[in-house]
């Protein structure tokens, strides 16, 4: 642990001559503390409230989870899936799938195209509900599918945007 | 401004820091911290608030100018910091292990509290709730004053010292909720690390106790109704930090549960902490907060996710298989049993229990180390491979747990899987340490709650 106060250490030849940012005349190779980012909310007028923006970088900017497609995901419980249970077997590879728009009680339903739950996606991915409340759905294919060692299904979403 | 919150308007008090995290794999990230992220929860939920804060001088004019920005109605200096830059260096940014705050100068910090700005702040605003932040200032006068007006209190008191937490009665009435988290040393060290004890001992201070348990979700405590308690889900969704995460927990929950109730107000406090992990940027953590708090308080309470109290979880035993060798540079591994003990697992390391084999070992006795190797690895609930190099030992043993049904994670830190075997059979092969302790919270929720 470092000491809460000062050491008495002898003090550095180089503390002649401090520049900000330099110490001797020599860059002290900081990259990240030489002032506080500028990505704080704007001055804009009318910002700082969610209604209107806050302004500074809109939410259309930057790197939006809610944007990103998933790939490869494995499902969850697909075992105990109502399509499992329906048809005792798996959609094969390449079957349509979409993530529901609702919760299926407490989790997250990847359907097929005619509605029936095949799995869940793991809980990693709850923040999509409020993806899904700013107007993006989830669609893809079924990528892979087998029964043994225990019924098992991956999934290709890609994120799209409602307009 | 997202609906149901507009009867709320808190106050904060706290002092600001500068955090500077740093971490495995991250770009160093600096920002105005201490009670700034519940400010900035604030402002993402389109909240006004008041905002009394503690600082050094030369921070005055940056706080006041972004909490102007955060929409904050009434800011007060309180009190000025000297001695100290009330700069926090965190070498741990995502909470894997222990966060490593250093403090600096902490042992110089003064600070010269004005009761009357205080007094000031208050006198001007209906405030509906105080939120405090106690440390860097005299917590006693700050809840004489404060305790004198009609609004509830809570308190995070997670950076009290145990000898000033009989300071809480100066409020002279109870506290609406009084907050901590499962790392705070008050936990750790004065309450045993015992939820039990830690009711026992604040029960006469609060009305509830929140109890924040990291990846394992969050506790509320009534303490006028013995053993009543709600609960609610962590979300363990990838993160880029955990540094002030515990404050936006806190803001939240007090605005939502005026509107919303304890129960939903927890689900959304969990919710949008999740979400402030997630990014850093000021406009990201707005939008990810406002669209948290825009999903409907019966969806929100629905939602699933990681459930795994804190006591819970030291009957969870992890086998650690791993060439644990006293010629082998087992720092991964270090790091991943310093990770897991820290949020109370139970790591098993079977070389260290059973001792290592060498050349010259009997063949009784290595049959004898082989056995209790495989003894402990019955008794554990989950396995973690840790790919050092390709040792025999440790792939025999991920074999050994997968046929008895044991859920096997690969930690792999320097990527070296590429059989099928060993890339397919595990639940999770992932060279990120915090996306192995993530999976093993959710693993030993399952296990735990009967959830295969």
């Amino acid at each position: 642990m470092f000491p809460g106060q000062w050491q008495n250490y002898e003090p550095c030849c180089c503390r002649r001559d401090n520049r900000a940012g330099e110490i001797g005349g020599l860059q002290m190779g900081s990259r990240h503390s030489g002032r506080f980012p500028d990505f704080p909310p704007s001055r804009r007028k009318g910002g700082g409230g969610p209604s209107g923006g806050p302004g500074g970088r809109g939410p259309e900017e930057g790197d939006d989870r809610c944007s990103r497609d998933l790939l490869d995901i494995p499902l969850e419980e697909v075992g105990r899936s109502e399509f499992f249970n329906a048809h005792q077997s798996l959609p094969g590879v390449g079957t349509s799938v979409r993530l529901r728009q609702t919760l299926l009680g407490p989790r997250l339903s990847v359907d097929t195209e005619a509605g029936e739950s095949v799995g869940f996606l793991p809980t990693a991915y709850n923040y999509l509900v409020s993806c899904v409340r700013r107007g993006f759905s989830y669609a893809g294919k079924v990528t892979s599918s087998t029964l043994k060692p225990v019924p098992s299904v991956r999934v290709n979403l890609y994120a799209q945007r409602r307009r | 401004m997202p609906k149901d919150v507009g009867s709320c308007c808190p106050c904060l008090i706290g002092s600001v820091f500068v955090d500077f995290v740093q971490g495995r794999g991250l770009e160093p990230m600096m920002r105005l911290g201490g009670v700034m992220h519940a400010a900035r929860a604030l402002w993402a939920m389109g909240v006004p608030f008041g905002l009394g804060y503690v600082a050094p001088a030369y921070l005055r004019e940056d706080i006041e100018d972004l909490a102007g920005l955060y929409g904050a109605a009434f800011v007060q200096c309180i009190g000025t910091i000297t001695g100290c830059p009330n700069v926090m260096l965190v070498g741990e940014g995502l909470e894997v292990g222990p966060q490593r705050y250093e403090y600096l100068l902490r042992d110089q910090s003064e600070c010269d509290f004005s009761t009357g700005a205080l007094r000031e702040l208050g006198s001007g605003a209906e405030f509906t709730d105080y939120l405090a932040f106690p440390g860097g200032f005299p917590l006693a006068d700050t809840l004489k004053e404060i305790g004198a007006r009609t609004a509830d209190v809570h308190a995070d008191v997670n950076f009290v010292p145990a000898q000033q937490l009989q300071d809480l009665s100066a409020l002279k009435r109870r506290f609406a909720s009084v907050m901590l988290s499962t790392s705070s040393g008050l936990f750790l060290d004065f309450f045993g690390r015992d939820p039990t004890k830690l009711q026992l001992k604040l029960s006469g201070y609060a009305d509830s106790i929140l109890l924040k348990e990291n990846r394992g979700g969050s506790r509320l405590f009534y303490t006028q109704a013995a053993s009543e308690a709600i609960s609610t889900p962590a979300q363990t969704t990838p993160i880029m930090h955990s540094v002030g995460v515990g404050d936006v927990f806190d803001a939240v929950f007090v605005v939502q549960r005026r509107s919303h109730g304890d129960t939903a107000a927890l689900a959304y406090a969990s919710f949008a902490a999740a979400e402030y992990a997630s990014c850093f940027r000021d406009s990201d953590v707005q939008q990810s907060i406002a669209a948290a708090l825009s999903i409907d308080a019966h969806t929100i309470g629905a939602l699933g996710g990681v459930v795994l109290p804190w006591e819970g979880r030291e009957t969870v035993n992890i086998y650690l298989a791993a060439p644990d060798f006293d010629y082998v540079d087992t720092a991964p591994l270090d790091a991943l049993a310093e990770a897991l003990a820290y949020h109370n697992f139970t790591p098993r390391r079977p070389v260290r229990e059973h001792g290592q084999v060498g050349a010259d070992t009997p063949a009784s006795e290595r049959r004898r180390i082989a056995e209790a190797d495989l003894d402990l690895l019955a008794e554990c609930a989950l396995l973690i491979a840790v790919l050092l190099h390709d040792d025999p030992g440790t792939l025999i043993e991920i074999g050994v747990a997968i046929e008895k049904h044991i859920p096997v994670i690969v930690y792999d830190p320097f990527k070296r899987a590429s059989n099928i075997m060993l890339t397919e059979l595990p639940v999770l092969v992932s060279s990120d340490l915090d996306q192995i302790v993530s999976e093993v919270f959710v693993q030993a929720a399952k296990l735990k709650n009967g959830r295969a």
